[in-house]
């Protein structure tokens, strides 16, 4: 397994489209199954997060702009071509497409946001993230061509639970397996001292921006996932807040543990949902949960995986 | 068509974009797509006339203003109907536009530098960003709306004298709530990270709103008409328009920075809380009570916020219970750019945010673009001077 | 002649208006144990950074084997075979002590990110030899036992010692020290005086220290420099530094000069 997790990773794509095949036919409730693929678009969402936030210890809050764009490119390419392609056989052709088309320019504008990264930190970086998500949903808001305010609609239902697995499952595999080689040890290096790092040889710069374009294209293949999965997309969905929402996986799920952040991140997704009954006092007690939980475990809600290799021990007297 | 529109017809109208003032005259325009006509309203930017022009709204209208603008997305954002505005080159600002842009921007400004000065004070003894303060500046507004009327029957007060009552008291209910916060949600995670401290100030702000949209816990959802507490009277000056709104807010927030000023600079109190910011292990050795401070902090940033949430009511003549969330992402920008845990710093963010998001918003063509403009305008200015306007540099010691 | 491995002309320094170093000249040749000595203040630290390029030198020039290093980032110098350790320890808290060094490995390390996702044969050798050179690496400061433990939780000395063996992954030429011996007991001052002449010979590379406890200066170094209040009075073996009245000036005060 430590020798060739891309057989692991491959198991998960194949078991993900058996599963989502094998699903209807099946008669298993429709309402699970979307309920389904928001789980594995904010495991997707908040693993790439982690990317950033987590191993390089940069604090961005405008991950819902890369996850825009990517909805936004992916809806349009598909929306164009559909009528034009038709076949189903064509269709997971033109689907994969058109969510790479939006990973990569997701990816194109983590580049921009990546490089202010290079002069600034902590919450000054924190807030120009933000301006830039913000800026990226006024833009989208401004812009006919996209249906300005109020959005696209009639995207092609084509995100199905095994999509949505499968995406998490590479991302997963993605993150996972970076930072456990000795390339990407240097982005957890970046997060625990940048001085020392640099004076190891780690081009901080480099290692700084690559996380932002990485973790940029996967919110931007999540952002396709997620408009072919509600099929409408607006400006207003993508705002400050759904940022926030990636980051508090994110922290709950301890900073950097990917483990602790992918069950952060299918706990919160269920959590608003399981609360469906108490229908007007839903958020409320949702916020009072998040408020409980960092009373209670503030280190994060699973904190017993180790960090590539290091267990907590006693601090040095 | 073009029309500043609630996102119900009837009710209050929101924020008007500025420059329909100078557009003057009842203009008819007509919709291209739908024939119908509305007459954009004479003069002032103020909100009550505004609900004239929506009142003759018929609702059918309204649902395709809704559909073009999508105002639901912001309700208190006054939209325009964009297809409908003559493309063409952008309109240079006059030089009376431009004067009349720069007073209103000053006066979103001073809202912005209240708000501002509480995200900074908090960030200078704690570190972190208090995500709950732009709800204290809703629940300050709240506070307004719901004294005011009250008082008005129990003391039988002058105009002016009710609404500095009213502020008074806005200001007291949410100093004590700022304070009742830090003691019950950020005192027990003072020494636990600051991230963890960052998530309980979001789950705190979401628990505010959220109780306060919930109809029978809080105020409910719906936006709700915020009382003029002074009479509504304009001057003009060459060709600037000046209201009296605009005058109380410059007034109440120069009164407030000079009170906050000499607090900071002249009392022991001030000194203590400089110290605290500066080092607070060195501060509590010094004999500081730390705790006190860190109240007395928040007490004094929470009552700044709630004066920045009646001046904005006043301002825009109705309140809701998210109207806290763009001001406060705006006055924490602010706080930024400023340089953050610097106090003149928040003020000067403020005024410049302000005003270059009238300026912009100004201009008929850009102005639906002014939210973008006040981040371009962050980051551009964070990109050339990464430790904000006012703040200084720290570098890390090898 | 071989240019000497590091050479540093008339370089100056300053912040605003502090000169922290001003004019300093020195040289360290290949394979020397040199020594940088002074009172606090004195600028040792300020020159540690000047060399590896964490600051830029105000006035000045200095060569890495005759090459100039000006405008160069400090990563950069790192692979150009310069590495150091901190006064007060930096090490990545989160990385366990293997880490820690392999981190410092990856400047030769031949893989990027595509080979660590596709994770081939190729990729597969690569991370093996480089787990097999830190821990002969760790090995020599005896440390290997602790490879899993997170660097934080290890005690003070050996602390020191992980930042000695992740510099020397770097494989560098030139390795500054900057107070090695702080905090430790005479017993381990003893050893590591041992350890840095031995990794000095096993590795070929010239050493770089700044120390306070004279003793360890005088019986390793084989060149001294002394700095005082930025600027360079003294230079010489460990006997003529001893007996060198400026210097004793310099600690002592005027008033015990001989």
């Amino acid at each position: 397994m430590k020798r060739h997790p891309q057989l692991w990773l491959l198991a998960a794509i194949i078991l993900a489209a058996v599963l989502s095949a094998s699903a209807r036919p099946a008669g298993v409730n429709p309402y699970y199954l979307g309920v389904a693929v928001d789980v594995g678009i904010n495991v997707i969402l908040a693993v790439s997060l982690n990317l950033i936030n987590g191993h390089t210890g940069q604090f961005s809050l405008g991950h819902a702009g890369f996850m825009a764009v990517g909805a936004y490119v992916a809806s349009s390419i598909t929306l164009g071509l559909a009528a034009r392609f038709g076949g189903p056989a064509l269709t997971p052709l033109l689907f994969a497409g058109s969510l790479l088309a939006g990973g990569l320019a997701a990816a194109l504008a983590g580049l921009a946001v990546g490089v202010p990264s290079l002069r600034l930190r902590g919450d000054y970086l924190a807030i120009v993230t933000l301006g830039f998500g913000e800026i990226i949903r006024v833009i989208l808001q401004t812009t006919d061509a996209v249906g300005a305010a109020s959005g696209l609609k009639g995207i092609p239902k084509f995100t199905s639970f095994g999509w949505a697995w499968a995406l998490a499952a590479l991302t997963v595999y993605v993150v996972a397996c970076l930072v456990n080689s000795t390339y990407g040890r240097g982005f957890i290096a970046v997060h625990d001292d940048e001085v020392a790092a640099r004076s190891m040889g780690i081009n901080t710069t480099r290692y700084k921006v690559t996380a932002f374009v990485i973790g940029a294209f996967f919110a931007g293949l999540a952002g396709g996932l997620y408009a072919h999965h509600k099929q409408f997309i607006s400006p207003g969905g993508f705002d400050f807040n759904k940022s926030i929402e990636i980051v508090v996986m994110v922290i709950l799920g301890g900073m950097g543990r990917t483990a602790g952040v992918i069950a952060a991140a299918i706990v919160l997704t269920l959590l608003p949902e399981v609360l469906r009954p108490v229908a007007e006092y839903r958020m409320i007690l949702y916020a009072l949960l998040i408020l409980g939980l960092m009373l209670a475990r503030p280190q994060g809600l699973f904190t017993w995986e180790r960090r590539t290799g290091a267990k907590p021990g006693p601090q040095p007297t | 068509m073009l029309v500043g529109v609630d996102f119900e017809p009837g009710t209050q109208g929101g924020p008007f974009p500025h420059w329909l003032n100078k557009r003057a005259n009842p203009l008819p325009r007509s919709c291209p797509g739908d024939g119908w006509k509305v007459f954009v309203p004479h003069s002032s930017a103020s909100a009550r006339i505004v609900k004239v022009a929506l009142c003759i709204l018929p609702d059918t209208v309204a649902a395709h203003v809704l559909e073009v603008c999508d105002l639901s997305i912001q309700p208190h954002r006054a939209g325009i109907c964009r297809r409908c505005w003559p493309s063409g080159p952008l309109d240079p600002l006059t030089v009376t536009e431009f004067l009349q842009q720069i007073v209103n921007g000053l006066a979103l400004g001073a809202i912005y530098a209240l708000i501002a000065l509480g995200y900074t004070m908090v960030y200078g003894v704690l570190r972190f960003i208090n995500f709950a303060h732009s709800d204290l500046f809703m629940l300050g507004a709240y506070a307004g709306a719901l004294i005011a009327p009250r008082l008005g029957t129990l003391l039988p007060l002058g105009g002016v004298a009710n609404a500095l009552v009213t502020l008074v008291l806005a200001m007291a209910i949410c100093a004590l709530l700022g304070v009742l916060i830090e003691i019950l949600a950020y005192r027990p995670l003072r020494d636990r990270p600051r991230l963890v401290v960052l998530i309980t100030a979001i789950g705190i702000s979401m628990l505010i709103e959220q109780v306060a949209q919930n109809g029978r816990l809080g105020f409910g959802p719906e936006v709700r008409r915020f009382p003029a507490l002074i009479p509504d009277v304009t001057w003009h000056l060459g060709g600037v328009t000046l209201g009296s709104t605009s005058v109380i807010v410059f007034g109440v927030t120069a009164v407030l920075l000079a009170l906050l000023t000499w607090t900071v600079k002249c009392t022991r109190v001030g000194m203590a809380m400089r110290a605290v910011a500066f080092n607070e292990k060195a501060a509590a050795l010094m004999g500081v009570n730390v705790n006190r401070i860190i109240s007395f902090t928040f007490a004094v940033g929470s009552a700044l916020a709630a004066a920045g949430g009646i001046l904005f009511a006043l301002n825009f003549g109705k309140i809701d219970p998210l109207m806290g969330v763009q001001p406060g992402l705006k006055a924490f920008v602010a706080a930024v750019l400023g340089g953050i845990g610097n106090l003149p710093g928040a003020c000067l963010g403020g005024i410049v945010l302000g005003v270059v998001e009238s300026v912009v918003g100004g201009n008929p063509r850009l102005t639906s673009y002014r939210d973008a403009v006040a981040f371009a305008v962050l980051i551009l200015i964070l990109l050339l001077k990464p430790e904000g306007l006012l703040g200084h540099r720290t570098k890390e010691k090898v | 002649m071989k240019p000497p491995r590091l050479q540093l002309d008339s370089v100056t320094i300053r912040f605003g208006g502090l000169t922290a170093v001003s004019e300093v000249s020195l040289i360290v040749g290949d394979r020397e144990l040199a020594g940088l000595i002074g009172p606090n203040g004195a600028g040792k630290t300020t020159l540690f950074n000047l060399v590896t390029a964490v600051y830029q030198p105000t006035e000045g020039t200095i060569r890495l084997g005759g090459e100039p290093t000006d405008r160069l980032e400090p990563h950069q110098l790192t692979a150009r075979g310069v590495a150091r350790t901190f006064q007060n320890i930096r090490l990545f808290p989160s990385l366990s002590v293997l880490d820690n060094v392999r981190v410092a490995a990856r400047l030769h390390c031949p893989h990027g990110l595509r080979q660590s996702l596709w994770r081939g044969a190729a990729f597969r050798a690569a991370e093996a030899a480089v787990e097999k050179e830190s821990l002969e690496l760790l090995n020599i400061f005896d440390l290997a036992r602790y490879r899993d433990e997170p660097a934080k939780s290890l005690p003070y000395g050996n602390q020191r010692r992980l930042e000695i063996v992740r510099a020397l992954a770097t494989r560098p030429r030139l390795l500054l020290l900057d107070e090695p011996a702080a905090g430790m007991n005479p017993t381990e001052k003893v050893a590591l005086t041992q350890l840095i002449r031995e990794i000095r010979d096993r590795f070929q590379l010239a050493v770089l220290l700044v120390e306070h406890d004279m003793q360890l200066v005088m019986d390793l170094c084989e060149r001294i420099h002394v700095l005082d209040h930025g600027v360079k009075i003294a230079e010489g073996s460990p006997t003529e530094i001893r007996s060198n009245p400026q210097v004793i000036e310099a600690y002592l005060g005027p008033d015990h000069a001989l």
